[in-house]
């Protein structure tokens, strides 16, 4: 599967999904889309989400599971909680057209 | 659904042996760390005793008079807390994260593990030491027969004080890590904060210690 390109390489302004289609019927949809703010983060900060929400949302599990101490995976959810405030700034921003 | 974590997290633990010496506090902190941290503390003060090797500072190495052991935990301890009362009131000012007081207290404790190393060497050092205490006047006139006769051991009292410098260096560097890995504070502000509350730990540690314990 290809990585999912989630800002403009020229500009670097978060991008947008244009067109849809159905797998199945070959319908398609054209339109503005926003991609989600999870989309815009790296894969491995979405794959530390996912960890996050399978262990219940304890950070106490996701140290015992990754063999990390506790504020070691607290610092690095921190660092993902500041990269999707930016990246939702970032889509304000441009909804805003600024 | 518990106990499974995704390949991208697994491949990124860090597990190299210079992790352990240079930040184990990646892997380790909270009780877990104070326990260990204590049990290194209540060694390096039985090997301080029984070498008459005082850390009467958090910075400090001595040899000084023998004194009971309890005297050797307590320098332990005024050490650490000294530096953990600072360090908490910074990071209570600077963090904007949801730090646990028990991770700093253990890391702390853990961080001060290399004295363990300056009280082993510092009492295989003991007698060479002792010997150059001894003549101390006759060395103080320079003269090349009071030298000659201490040469050896004044090579090792040199190796002993060059050896504790570099284990102190290697504390402070573990001391800032665990403040910056417990507390999460970065930065120009994590430095200078914890060059601020090391001098306030210098400090306050070494006047406790000198007008309540050696006084």
């Amino acid at each position: 599967m290809k990585k999912l390109p989630t800002t403009c390489p020229a500009c670097s302004s978060p991008l947008q999904i244009k067109n849809l289609i159905c797998r199945e019927c070959d319908t398609g949809i054209h339109g503005q889309f926003e991609l989600p703010v999870l989309a815009s983060l790296s894969p491995d900060d979405q794959a530390f989400i996912l960890d996050f929400l399978k262990s219940s949302g304890s950070l106490k599990e996701m140290a015992k599971l990754l063999r990390l101490s506790y504020p070691t995976v607290r610092n690095r959810l921190d660092e993902i909680i500041e990269r999707i405030k930016t990246a939702e700034t970032a889509v304000i921003e441009n909804r805003e057209g600024k | 659904m518990m106990g499974e974590i995704s390949e991208s997290n697994r491949i990124k633990q860090p597990h190299a042996l210079r992790l352990w010496f240079f930040n184990p506090f990646v892997k380790l902190a909270g009780v877990n760390a104070l326990m260990i941290g204590l049990i290194f503390m209540a060694g390096t003060a039985l090997l301080g005793a029984l070498g008459n090797c005082h850390l009467d500072g958090v910075l400090n190495v001595h040899f000084g008079n023998p004194a009971p052991y309890w005297q050797f935990v307590l320098e332990m301890l005024i050490n650490w807390l000294s530096l953990v009362i600072p360090l908490a009131i910074s990071a209570r000012l600077l963090s904007r994260s949801s730090w646990r007081v028990i991770d700093l207290l253990g890391t702390q404790a853990l961080a001060l593990w290399p004295y363990l190393i300056v009280t082993v060497i510092g009492l295989i050092s003991k007698p060479a030491i002792q010997k150059v205490t001894e003549n101390i006047d006759s060395i103080m006139k320079n003269t090349p027969e009071a030298l000659q006769a201490v040469k050896t051991e004044l090579f090792i009292v040199t190796a002993f004080g060059i050896f504790s410098l570099l284990i102190i260096i290697w504390t402070v560097m573990l001391m800032y890590r665990s403040y910056a890995i417990s507390c999460n504070v970065k930065g120009p502000k994590a430095i200078i904060s914890f060059i601020v509350s090391l001098i306030i730990a210098i400090t306050g540690s070494s006047f406790i210690i000198q007008k309540f314990l050696l006084s």
